[in-house]
């Protein structure tokens, strides 16, 4: 099912869209829960259970011409976990340290917006950097996947990153943010 | 703008089959029937009218009473001014401590639920505390995002939008709106916790209030009765006092459930007590709270049910067959914060140095020594490794009274990092790793924004500790 289709059977509130949902990006949501934050096999069933739900909610607030489904649903799953991890870690200041995730490091940057906020700030991020950053920030791959993965070091994959955090640190400094 | 869609480029690449990640059949399943449950639960569209006062026979519902004397468990110390003071008990909230001229004089005595098109509000309860009227609430109400205003170049001129729901009080036909507000998401749902306060110029003459959201179409009336003085409650052997603290649990049996309330009333310097254990502390304490019956059966709360219900981690749900009576609430242990205390300034050592502090620190039982910190780099520590980043790390030792219940579960400084001639907060990121029973030494970590050129920080402690029980509380006679 193309993902115009599978946009409208949601908006057309068809529960067996989920399924569908479910069926093409299933792996994917899965992959991002588990690298935001470590889940027993039932936490992580039931926080994908989450990111359905909130897409079920959301859908209505997407918006096509501004992002990819696919891109939106991502965005979506990542939001879920991290609501996820902050109803079941302790709050405040509390980080337990086998949790720390590299998706909540920069996180802090994004809590006053919204899911469709943060995705119009991303798409502004350009190369050479902007997809190690996706990588860390929205997949919450680990360095050494990184590294592996665009053939560089660790120390050089660290420092792409940080240059896609200033850079996005000063289109937030645009917005007064 | 939107001609630049990197995150689009970034995504149609990304795989949507993760080999690893492959989904069974059953886990599907699985995972649709809970969201299918979601989806139900949050349209169901129940309307519930307020009937009338609901006459409680067994139980004063609200109620004012004068503790003189405990038996059992009353410390050998000198009786202290918390034994004599006056405690309020209001249904949905718990005890409170009611202080000279701050008495309660009106409270609700069960909660109130309107709804409307999916939308719904939930007063859980309110009470009127000299000129002011306080609410919790639950709601799914939204007021929508943030708008951007642009100009013709693409720069944002300006944002607009509500950032809170307009809860108001209805009184002589006028709306007030709460003089402060308090908004807490829950559980990953659009259902938020509000607590609202009004100010009221004048006393309230009715018993029946009017409480609205703005956009939402039908506001609900509660009914406040008022606090009955004098009366002693037959909840008295709910409480309990551990040294200067006090603890009380309320229980309602709705057929083979049992909804259990647990409310303290705390000295000045210890905050947020609670007996609920996240799921990263059960590493280090095996079970929160439990219920026995008189014939010795344990019960476990069900944490699913609390949280279908929207309840607050005081609130604990019980699967007890209705049959089963003389219940007891055993408690292993509690948790609770102490304030801040003694601020330190210190020089923000350089990486790779250690500076020393020797700050000592009084509390309860427990003397905790901010021995001093460092400036670690990721390069000589695990933790930091993990995390990719230096970090300073605090360093700090606790001694215990002789047979102390009291011990240190975490600590937290809160730092201010000179800028100018002025100390402020910073962005940061805080590691607090958890203390076991037995340590005596441990640390905290944090990271902050341009740490590398900080010269001065100021240091202020508190921690979170740990009461060792067990405790009982006999709740509901044989």
């Amino acid at each position: 099912m193309n993902d115009e289709i599978l946009y409208r059977r949601l908006l057309m509130r068809d529960q067996q869209a989920l399924s569908a949902v479910l069926n093409q990006y299933g792996g994917l949501l899965k992959y991002i829960i588990g690298n935001t934050v470590v889940l027993t096999a039932e936490e992580i069933e039931e926080c994908m259970s989450d990111a359905l739900f909130l897409i079920w909610q959301r859908i209505e607030k997407y918006d096509n011409t501004k992002a990819s489904l696919k891109s939106w649903i991502i965005m979506v799953t990542r939001s879920a976990a991290i609501d996820y991890y902050r109803k079941t870690a302790k709050h405040k200041k509390t980080v337990f340290i086998e949790e720390v995730s590299s998706t909540l490091i920069f996180q802090e940057a994004f809590d006053l917006l919204s899911i469709e906020e943060i995705i119009e700030r991303l798409q502004m991020l350009p190369p050479p950097d902007n997809e190690i950053f996706y990588d860390r920030f929205i997949l919450g791959e680990n360095m050494d996947r990184i590294a592996d993965k665009h053939e560089i070091s660790k120390e050089n994959a660290y420092k792409r990153i940080t240059r896609g955090r200033l850079k996005l640190k000063e289109i937030f400094a645009k917005e007064g943010l | 703008m939107f001609d630049k869609k990197y995150l689009d480029a970034y995504s149609e690449h990304v795989k949507a089959e993760f080999e690893d990640e492959h989904l069974e059949a059953n886990a599907q399943e699985r995972i649709l029937e809970k969201t299918f449950k979601k989806i139900e639960l949050s349209s169901k569209g129940q309307k519930y009218r307020f009937k009338g006062i609901k006459q409680k026979k067994k139980s004063i519902v609200v109620a004012c009473f004068l503790l003189l004397i405990l038996s059992g468990f009353i410390n050998a110390t000198p009786v202290n001014a918390l034994y004599q003071s006056i405690f309020q008990f209001i249904p949905g909230f718990g005890i409170v401590k009611s202080e000279e001229d701050m008495s309660i004089s009106r409270a609700t005595t069960q909660s109130y639920r309107m709804a409307s098109n999916g939308a719904f509000i939930e007063i859980k309860y309110a009470y009127v505390q000299n000129n002011s009227f306080v609410i919790s609430a639950l709601t799914n109400i939204n007021y929508g995002s943030s708008m951007m205003t642009m100009d013709g170049t693409g720069e944002r001129i300006g944002v607009s939008g509500k950032s809170k729901l307009g809860l108001y009080l209805l009184i002589d036909g006028e709306k007030t709106y709460a003089s402060h507000y308090v908004e807490a998401s829950s559980y990953g749902t659009d259902v938020k916790k509000i607590s609202g306060t009004f100010y009221l110029e004048k006393a309230l003459k009715t018993s029946i209030v009017t409480l609205g959201i703005d956009d939402f179409e039908a506001p609900i009336e509660i009914v406040l009765e008022e606090v009955k003085a004098g009366d002693a409650p037959d909840k008295l052997g709910n409480g309990l006092f551990i040294d200067d603290i006090f603890i009380f649990a309320d229980l309602k049996r709705e057929g083979d459930v049992a909804i259990l309330n647990m409310s303290s009333v705390l000295p000045s310097e210890y905050r947020n007590l609670r007996f609920y254990l996240f799921d990263d502390e059960k590493a280090f304490y095996a079970s929160s709270i439990q219920i026995i019956d008189s014939e010795g059966n344990g019960y476990y709360p069900n944490e699913k049910k609390r949280q279908y219900n929207n309840a607050d981690i005081d609130t604990f749900y019980f699967d007890i067959p209705e049959h089963k009576t003389g219940l007891k609430v055993v408690i292993p242990q509690m948790i609770y914060d102490t304030k801040v205390m003694g601020e330190v300034k210190v020089k923000k050592p350089k990486l790779g140095e250690y500076i020393a502090v020797d700050q000592r620190y009084k509390i309860g039982e427990i003397e905790l020594n901010f021995k001093g910190l460092a400036f670690v780099s990721k390069e000589n520590d695990e933790t930091l490794k993990a995390i990719g980043e230096d970090a300073l790390r605090y360093d700090f030792e606790a001694t215990y009274q002789a047979n102390s219940k009291q011990s240190v579960f975490q600590v937290f400084p809160e730092i201010k990092v000179k800028t100018g001639f002025e100390y402020a907060r910073t962005n940061s990121m805080g590691i607090a790793p958890y203390w076991t029973s037995k340590q005596r030494a441990g640390c905290y970590y944090s990271v902050f924004d341009a740490q590398d050129k900080a010269t001065k920080l100021s240091i202020e402690i508190k921690c979170s500790n740990v009461l060792i029980g067990p405790y009982e509380l006999k709740i509901e006679a044989e």
